[in-house]
């Protein structure tokens, strides 16, 4: 399959003046400015295939959308090689920008906002030379799939957030980019809107498979469009595989929830390490490989009226990684 | 009334220290205000070269500008379109003392950082000024600044009838430009342009104070001009509170 | 190229369609037009009351300049402030990145990619105000003054883009610092004749600020004395304007592409 991004040893640091505290210090830093640098992305290397679906994960700062900035031209990296689709990104050559969509989703639509939508397609028509029968067939399909004809009409100031990332994400897949950036894009939506949103990504992805690189610190978003996860932190790659795997990876254990028929006195520790206690029901936490040797014991020693084997919420995996890499 | 008194003096410090923050702007700001009356300091020394009168007037008419700018479009206006209106209402105290607050220190820095601009022109221009002629129009200045105040607070709150406040202030300060003393010298006029422009509240606004000033009213004129001056300052706020009264019911009837 | 002109139409159509739309909006913005053009006029008017020339310029020549100046702010009006003037607040809140990532100019994208062609009432007055100083200062041009006006307009409206983008640019090294306000009060000094303003002033406002090449130097080649050489120039210097605009912006997009977070 043909690598359509490749990253490899990125760096991406910069300087802020450091503001110094006291007067002395202030009237010292006019004549001699300090800086520290900040690395934002560091050494970070990883490869995208043609229609791959690939969830970037990591807490705030973590260096995603620096990322993705890189990967869109937006931003020069301080050194390392970048391509996608074989260009230089940073040069921004009018090939390469007519092939990619970055759509985020603090501002969906990057175009003068007097315009109405209807106007903003035609807008995209001529900026990305759509020819009109392509304009005119994917006009009317994502017009319906998004459910924009209420929206035609008005202008792009008066929409809501939802509306504007619906017509936002129209807008730029208009010209069918063959790689597609999705900066946090179900950010401040309701959750029918986030649903309706990742189901109508995933569906064009497949369809046209189209190469997409989402972020998200919603878990939703990346279990329900990617099967493949690069984990971020503090500007490094620290996972990047399968979105099964990650789980199995960062957290070796499954629960187990049991609800038992009557109040037996037991000692759950010979089973496994109590997570939870409510009452009627206990949480276990078991390690992945006696899993199943455990449930076994279970069923058959204990007055078991409910049992329920889970991989331990993806949330909670990650945000006990995250707290311990800060550490 | 001192908590009155002592919620503007708080509103004038806060508004203060937020423009102070923001001086860089802020100077810009001035700068945009002194170019009218230089302008005309330049085009009538050009016209009437040699006329010390002319010239002492407009460094005079430049410094009167700074202590009255009003800026109600974008503090009063924008705030409504922003929505604040609402919160303004709960609050214990009345809307006006915020905008006041920010009118009056927006001006105190207008003349900080206008100041060496005006004893730049003073310098350049060689003016003649009559310290008992500035005594005499400092009650002017500062009847001058409240009328200038409660007029474009009064124009400003067109925005809660239109999208277009910022215009409708802009017609009022064309208004101030032409008939005010800025386009030209209210004395230099002919009849009968010249007492239309003194009997109406424009000029006292801007023109009169900085006669004054410079000496070119003399005895019962300043008395009349006095006299012009106050009374458009009473018809003035009868104005603003009743615009507001109607403009405040008819918000909290439609939500803005 | 092409393209570009293309995108530009198809953006000023739609604007016009969006702004005719409103009519009320319409009317409103027609009469503080026309309200702002009158008391310009009416302040020359009140000027010459007093006195027969200004800078050795008579009433008809100096209402053909103030024409000439309309012209050129109505069309900076109409299509380069709408966009310009939010740069500087579209850089610190990150909704420049967008016109990085589009297929176009970056530059044209922020000085041009919307207009308001109101605004263009104002070009409209602006031409008859020159008329009707023409017609005052009692002798008319020849065709070739004309020409050459209209040429220097254009060189003219050229260097008010260059000007206003250079001074926008500022925003990529000083993130903090906005001379929108400062550019306006500058431009209103192109409302008179340049030779008012005295000796140093003027050479500053010839050869320093482009002042003089907006208003000054084409309403002199129509009312006072064609002068073909003035193309040459200006043109020159319209060029090198544009050019400099065009380098010190893709400065400002390396530093800008290279810093933010």
């Amino acid at each position: 399959m043909t690598t359509l991004v490749s990253v490899h040893g990125l760096e991406m640091t910069y300087r802020a003046p450091v503001r110094p505290e006291g007067l002395r210090a202030a009237f010292r830093a006019l004549v001699h400015r300090e800086y520290r640098h900040i690395a934002a992305v560091a050494d970070m290397s990883f490869d995208i295939a043609a229609g791959e679906v690939v969830g970037f994960l990591g807490p705030n700062g973590a260096g995603k959308t620096t990322t993705l900035k890189i990967l869109s031209g937006i931003l020069h990296p301080t050194s390392g090689d970048v391509r996608v689709l074989g260009f230089l990104p940073s040069r921004r050559r009018h090939e390469f920008l007519t092939q990619i969509a970055l759509v985020r989703g603090s501002q969906p639509i990057g175009l003068p906002t007097e315009l109405t939508v209807l106007d903003s397609f035609r807008y995209q028509q001529l900026l990305y030379g759509v020819r009109a029968a392509d304009y005119q067939a994917s006009i009317a399909e994502l017009t319906e799939m998004l459910e924009l004809q209420p929206l035609l009409d008005r202008q792009v100031r008066a929409l809501s957030l939802g509306e504007r990332m619906r017509a936002g994400l129209a807008l730029a897949l208009l010209y069918r980019p063959r790689v597609l950036f999705l900066d946090e894009p179900t950010l401040g939506l309701d959750v029918t809107a986030a649903i309706a949103l990742r189901r109508f990504v995933a569906a064009y992805a497949a369809r046209t498979g189209a190469t997409v690189l989402l972020t998200s610190h919603y878990m939703a978003d990346v279990q329900s469009l990617c099967r493949r996860v690069v984990l971020i932190d503090h500007g490094r790659l620290r996972y990047d595989g399968g979105l099964d795997a990650l789980a199995a990876d960062l957290a070796p254990y499954k629960l187990l929830r049991i609800a038992l028929a009557d109040p037996v006195p037991v000692s759950w520790e010979d089973f496994g390490t109590v997570e939870e206690s409510d009452g009627g029901s206990v949480t276990l936490r078991v390690r992945r490989d006696d899993a199943a040797a455990v449930t076994g014991r279970l069923l058959t020693q204990l007055p078991v009226v409910d049992l329920s084997v889970t991989d331990p919420p993806l949330e909670t995996v990650l945000d006990r990684f995250y707290r311990a890499e800060a550490k | 009334m001192s908590r009155i008194l002592h919620l503007l003096w708080l509103s004038i410090w806060r508004s203060s220290l937020q423009w102070w923050s923001r001086r860089s702007f802020l100077i810009t700001i001035v700068i945009g205000r002194a170019v009218t009356p230089l302008l005309g300091l330049i085009v009538w020394s050009a016209a009437l070269p040699g006329d010390s009168a002319v010239a002492t007037y407009y460094v005079v008419l430049l410094a009167v500008q700074l202590m009255t700018v009003s800026f109600e479009h974008h503090t009063l206006s924008n705030g409504i379109y922003a929505g604040n209106l609402g919160g303004e209402l709960l609050a214990p105290k009345p809307v006006v003392i915020g905008y006041l607050g920010e009118n009056l220190a927006l001006r105190l820095w207008h003349l900080v950082f206008g100041m060496p601009l005006i004893v730049l022109a003073a310098a350049l221009v060689g003016i003649s000024v009559e310290w008992p002629a500035v005594a005499m129009a400092i009650p002017a200045i500062l009847v001058a600044a409240a009328l200038r105040f409660v007029f474009t607070y009064a124009l400003a709150l067109s925005a809660l009838w239109t999208e277009r406040a910022h215009g409708v202030v802009g017609f009022g300060e064309t208004l101030i430009f032409l008939l005010g003393g800025t386009a030209a010298p209210l004395g230099i006029l002919s009849e009968p342009l010249r007492s239309i422009g003194q009997a109406l509240p424009f000029w006292s606004m801007l023109g009169m104070p900085a006669e004054v000033a410079a000496g070119t009213l003399h005895g019962s004129a300043i008395v009349a001009a006095y006299f012009v001056q106050l009374g458009w300052l009473a018809a003035g706020t009868a104005l603003v509170v009743g615009v507001w009264r109607v403009g405040v019911r008819r918000f909290t009837a439609l939500g803005g | 190229m092409l393209r570009l002109l293309r995108l530009f139409g198809a953006l000023f159509s739609m604007s016009l369609r969006r702004q005719l739309a409103f009519r009320a909006d319409l009317v409103f913005e027609l009469l503080l037009t026309v309200v702002a053009l009158v008391s310009s006029v009416a302040a020359l008017g009140m000027v010459y009351s007093r006195t027969s020339t200004l800078g050795g310029w008579h009433a008809g020549q100096a209402v053909a300049l103030l024409g000439t100046f309309q012209i050129v702010s109505g069309l900076r009006a109409a299509f380069v402030e709408p966009n310009i003037q939010w740069l500087d607040e579209q850089v610190r809140d990150g909704r420049f990145d967008p016109m990085l990532v589009q297929p176009a100019p970056t530059i044209f994208l922020a000085s041009l990619s919307s207009c308001s062609p109101l605004a263009l009432a104002e070009v409209i007055l602006g031409f008859g105000v020159v008329f009707v100083g023409v017609r005052q200062s009692a002798e008319t041009p020849s065709v070739m003054a004309i020409v050459i006006w209209l040429v220097l307009l254009l060189a003219a409206t050229a260097i008010m883009w260059a000007s206003r983008v250079l001074v926008a640019a500022v925003v990529f090294w000083a993130l903090a610092l906005t001379l929108d306000v400062v550019y306006d009060s500058i431009w209103q000094f192109a409302r008179y004749p340049v030779d008012v303003y005295r000796r140093p002033l003027r050479l500053a406002m010839t050869y320093v600020l482009p002042i003089a090449v907006l208003s000054s130097i084409p309403a002199s080649t129509l009312v006072r004395n064609a002068n073909a050489l003035a193309i040459p120039v200006v043109g020159g210097i319209a060029v090198a304007a544009c050019v400099l605009a065009q380098q010190v912006w893709r400065l400002g997009l390396r530093r800008y592409t290279s810093a933010t977070s």
